[in-house]
């Protein structure tokens, strides 16, 4: 009975500490992720940030489907005024 | 959908040229003279200042009218195609966005009637449509609006693709990087579609079978309509640049409106080595179906290049 627990516990310890292990593998590759999620929003939706911008059609056909980017877009510009903070802290600086 | 081009036995002429050297007239001539040499004829006029209800002194709509023996006309309503085209975007947002209640829609759309590059998509559009629905048809004539608007029409399905193509491998980075991290995250590929790059590859079609088309020589004619003097003359040679840029100039076919003086002289380097038709001044003003084949029992030998 004891050794059951005792098993149980070191599977559950095990498995957060692979998610842990997971999570930090993915970091970086996840916010390079978002940087050209924002990038493609950026390029696509281009017209509404004076950028230029492909024909009008492609970024209307596009917008319905872009809700995500949107969002990505808006929240980037709360850390645009301070690129060099969003870098630190991805990259686990201090 | 290029070995679909290569079976369509229809041909799409399109007239072309400076403002005022008789893209229209010539437009209705071609009509009314491959009509009487059998063939069936639909003519659309893609000029938003249309022309052929003056030439034909009757009203024209979207819907084709029958004019004559195997000539039908239409004139595109662009403001037709534009709200249309708006109105799907203005469903699927509407469908799409969870938060939509919070914008506009409506006065969004009123801006977006008059942004720049919607007037060439809607032209876009129309000319899909009756390529799509007119399948009965042996030629298809398209009285095309001045150098500028038509130019954009022209270079819109390369420009399109230039940017759908960058967008795309965009996507495909992205989703490949989202899968790597899905992978070590849940241990397992993400089977989710992208929609986004559904839509693009939608796009990429739509554009890559209309650049197949007017880049297809035997299917397409591009009629250069000129006439003999400096302005046209010199617009003309900005129009073979251009079309060459974007590869269109295979399909370029001169034509010399409005040649009264026959002694006049080509600038050799305007059109080197190909022989230009001429089509001579008219006695009378060309207004009304029995004008033009009067014109056409004078002049048609002198069209015998649309053959």
């Amino acid at each position: 009975m004891k050794g059951e627990r005792l098993r149980q516990k070191l599977r559950g310890w095990w498995r957060t500490a692979d998610q842990v292990a997971r999570a930090q593998a993915t970091e970086k590759l996840e916010w390079e992720v978002r940087e050209m999620e924002n990038i493609f929003a950026l390029l696509t939706l281009g017209a509404f940030t004076g950028l230029p911008s492909p024909p009008m059609q492609l970024t209307l056909e596009l917008l319905p489907l872009m809700e995500r980017e949107l969002l990505l877009m808006l929240e980037k510009v709360d850390t645009a005024s301070d690129p060099l903070a969003e870098l630190f802290s991805t990259l686990n600086v201090l | 959908m290029c070995s679909e081009i290569a079976e369509d036995p229809r041909r799409f002429f399109f007239f072309m040229g400076k403002g005022g050297t008789g893209k229209s007239t010539v437009s209705a001539l071609a009509a009314c003279f491959l009509a009487a040499r059998g063939r069936r004829v639909l003519l659309l006029s893609l000029d938003p200042a249309h022309n052929q209800a003056d030439i034909f002194d009757r009203p024209f709509s979207g819907r084709p009218q029958t004019v004559g023996e195997r000539v039908r006309v239409a004139e595109v309503d662009q403001r037709h195609w534009i709200n249309r085209f708006l109105h799907s975007v203005q469903d699927h947002v509407r469908r799409a966005y969870t938060y939509q209640s919070a914008f506009n829609l409506d006065h969004w759309l009123d801006v977006l009637h008059d942004s720049p590059g919607i007037e060439e998509y809607a032209m876009i559009l129309a000319f899909q449509h009756y390529r799509q629905v007119e399948q009965d048809i042996d030629v298809m004539i398209l009285d095309m609006p001045p150098t500028g608007l038509a130019m954009k029409f022209l270079r819109l399905p390369r420009l399109s693709l230039r940017w759908l193509t960058h967008l795309e491998n965009l996507r495909q980075e992205i989703l490949r990087k989202k899968e790597i991290v899905h992978r070590i995250r849940f241990g397992r590929r993400e089977l989710e579609t992208d929609r986004i790059l559904g839509r693009l590859k939608q796009q990429g079609a739509f554009y890559d079978d209309l650049k197949t088309l007017f880049e297809n020589p035997v299917a397409t004619r591009i009629h250069l309509v000129f006439n003999p003097d400096q302005l046209s003359i010199r617009e003309s040679g900005r129009i073979c640049e251009g079309l060459k840029a974007i590869a269109l100039d295979r399909c370029l076919h001169p034509v010399l409106n409005m040649a009264s003086r026959e002694e006049f002289r080509l600038p050799p380097e305007l059109f080197p080595g190909r022989s230009v038709p001429r089509l001579s001044l008219s006695d009378c003003p060309l207004i009304g179906l029995s004008a033009l084949h009067g014109y056409l029992g004078e002049q048609g030998g002198r069209m015998d290049f649309l053959l």
